[in-house]
């Protein structure tokens, strides 16, 4: 028996039996070929290239067949790259001219490929550059004359184990044969781990070791929420794993009866369960799980995917379909939120020693590069204006809320509200309809959160950026894995600020809500009920998570929690009672 | 050479599938073609230059084509994009 810990990637328990995916290996010679010798390695090129594109044609036939026409319009378009005349010329160029072999000619040309697509900072192409090593592969393996290992006929039950898979690997697997995934490499956004969740298979990532043990055959066991890999368990791990997988299957058919119903204390008291997102498809993903509104619309989406800025037009169109895919309930939309750790094209982003604390969020619209406030250089105010033009138009057909990031002061509510109201007056001026909407502010400085008493006086509603928050107020950075020990969410310090910001609120009425993880965190949300706050805003996949702990709690224990957890001295006190409260209340009604 | 402005109407943009489509129709042509959008330029029957570029829902961009059926080739292609639908 041999445990490991990867990294969990797509919830659920599965057991079987390991069928280990060893890609053939290549070995790619980088001598310079003799000049007399290039052509035949050109037209070794060709040949298996045109190999690869059989290869590619019978896969296009297989998924049409059996996954429908749209992922087959994805392989539809690795061929075409596969065929690409500027690639071949670019392969052929480097045989020809730089005396490389066909094998390492590829292997560089779409290295270089990727590296452009992995420049470009835009999530959708850096995703297409994984999919440029998965054509390179297949490419070379057809010049190298190997063959493919066949995933098609795996046995029922397999649990898959790789080093790692690629799109075109996970095309062909059958999925009534395939329980589950380990995989040596990758992360949580892998491509494996992605497929993994849409195809509701449990997933562990990042398990390095793995291949030290396991063979095919073996009895394998895994839980794709915390990571947990045992090859060969025991009887008494088996039983362990069956008894958790049983529990999880249950777990998941509750989830799904949850999403009619409020999320509603025993005692009678509502909360508000929204979802993040970043475009007009993710709300339309959403509506199965029944939010009760978007908690968080993150426009950036439409600022990534390009050169250049998106029009007042285009910017309008995706708001308006989120607005009415939504039908009245409210949609928070966040006002451009980037800063120069990951600049736009065309709003003139300089070089910062401090991007986090520089200039980002509503700063862009506040703070101009010759001093001025509010910023009137023109890409921004620009900007600025098609951004809250769309908004304004946008609420005609909805409920809309709109949200200023990074605020630290009232003075910058002040001149927000004056610029909205100047926007507003245009169009109104040009004749054009605008809505009604609603205009708060996030909280996520904790300059902000401990005046949030006189930010209340000025807007309609608070969201609290926990994320930002924690980072800010503890001084970690998330993304810097040394100190990773310093970011806490269940600091009480940062719970001390949040309890700051919803009592501010309360106190002036207005809605108060949670967007950062913290909200999607289940030890988290009894001490946020308890504490007051009105709207929790998390991924759609979360919220029935969320719901039944709220559905089983009441709000005199959700307040003792609370109580409890601004007391506690430290982070691990804080989430060890939060999570015997979250069970206690839990298992009365198991 | 000959020349016309378009602008990109569905969401996609002249990525994946459209995209595709969009180049399958460019090599019908026997026409040198460019799809140019700022500074940038692609080859209109290259994919991956085309992805490069990255055409996206409200981007204007010039068609312009060089050869014998220059003209066929910009009016095909601009009556292509406006009829993109996904």
């Amino acid at each position: 028996m041999h445990g490991f810990r990867g990294v969990g990637a797509s919830p659920g328990i599965a057991i079987g039996r390991v069928f280990v995916h060893v890609p053939p290996s290549l070995a790619v010679s980088d001598a310079t070929v003799p000049a007399a010798l290039r052509q035949a390695e050109v037209e070794s090129f060709l040949q298996g290239r045109q190999k690869a594109l059989v290869g590619f044609e019978s896969l296009i036939d297989k998924v049409r067949a059996e996954k429908g026409d749209d992922l087959a319009g994805v392989f539809e378009g690795h061929a075409e790259i596969l065929m690409d005349e500027e690639l071949g010329e670019a392969i052929v160029g480097r045989i020809r001219d730089d005396g490389q072999s066909a094998l390492a000619a590829v292997r560089d040309a779409m290295e270089a490929q990727r590296a452009e697509f992995l420049a470009l900072d835009d999530e959708y192409l850096r995703q297409r550059a994984d999919d440029l090593s998965d054509i390179g592969r297949r490419l070379m393996l057809a010049i190298a004359g190997v063959e493919e290992v066949r995933l098609e006929d795996l046995p029922k039950g397999s649990i898959v184990v790789a080093q790692d898979l690629g799109p075109s690997d996970t095309a062909r697997l059958d999925r009534d044969r395939v329980a589950g995934f380990v995989v040596a490499a990758g992360g949580r956004t892998s491509h494996v781990a992605i497929m993994a969740r849409t195809l509701e298979l449990p997933a562990v990532v990042g398990c390095a070791d793995i291949f030290d043990v396991a063979t095919s055959g073996q009895v394998i066991a895994l839980d794709g929420g915390d990571g947990r890999v045992m090859v060969d368990p025991d009887a008494e791990a088996l039983a362990d794993f069956e008894c958790r997988r049983a529990a999880h299957a249950t777990a998941m058919e509750a989830m799904r009866a949850l999403s009619p119903l409020p999320a509603t204390t025993g005692d009678g008291h509502r909360a508000f369960l929204g979802v993040n997102i970043g475009t007009p498809a993710d709300a339309e993903a959403a509506l199965p799980w029944n939010p009760d509104g978007v908690g968080l619309y993150r426009t950036e989406f439409l600022f990534m995917n390009r050169t250049g800025l998106p029009s007042e037009e285009e910017q309008y169109r995706a708001y308006a379909a989120v607005v009415r895919a939504m039908k009245g309930r409210p949609v928070v939309i966040r006002t451009l939120d980037v800063g120069g750790d990951k600049p736009v094209d065309g709003l003139g982003f300089t070089r910062e020693d401090n991007p986090f604390l520089g200039w980002r969020g509503a700063r862009l619209f506040l703070y101009g590069s010759d001093g001025a406030i509010p910023n009137r250089d023109p890409e921004v105010k620009q900007q600025m204006e098609a951004q809250l033009s769309a908004v304004l138009r946008a609420a005609v057909d909805g409920n809309v809320w709109l949200m200023y990031p990074m605020i630290s002061s009232v003075e910058e509510v002040d001149v927000l509200r004056q610029q909205q109201d100047d926007v507003r007056a245009r169009l109104a001026a040009a004749g054009r309809q605008v809505g009604q909407i609603r205009t708060g502010i996030m909280i996520e400085t904790p300059g902000a959160a401990l005046v949030a008493d006189k930010l209340a006086e000025k807007v309609d509603f608070f969201s609290i950026g926990s994320n930002d928050l924690t980072q800010y107020t503890l001084a970690a950075d998330r993304g810097n894995g040394r100190i990773a020990p310093v970011y806490q969410p269940f600091h009480p310090g940062v719970w001390r600020l949040i309890a700051g910001v919803i009592k501010a609120a309360r106190r002036r009425a207005i809605p108060v809500g949670l967007c950062g993880e913290l909200a999607g965190i289940e030890e988290a949300a009894l001490p946020l009920l308890g504490l007051g706050l009105d709207e929790y805003s998390m991924a759609a996949p979360t919220l029935p998570r969320i719901k039944r702990i709220i559905r089983a709690a009441t709000m005199p224990e959700a307040e003792a929690i609370a109580r409890a957890i601004l007391d506690a001295p430290t982070a691990a006190a804080a989430l060890a009672m939060a999570g015997d409260a979250m069970r206690a209340v839990l298992g009365r009604v198991q | 050479m000959y020349a016309q402005e378009v602008e990109i109407v569905n969401p996609t943009g002249l990525h994946t599938r459209p995209g595709n489509a969009f180049v399958k129709k460019a090599k019908e042509f026997t026409s040198t073609i460019n799809v140019i959008k700022g500074e940038k330029r692609a080859n209109a029957k290259s994919l991956l230059t085309l992805m490069k570029v990255g055409c996206s829902m409200g981007d204007h961009v010039t068609i312009e084509a060089v050869g014998p059926d220059e003209v066929d080739a910009v009016d095909g292609l601009v009556a292509f994009v406006a009829t993109l639908k996904d």
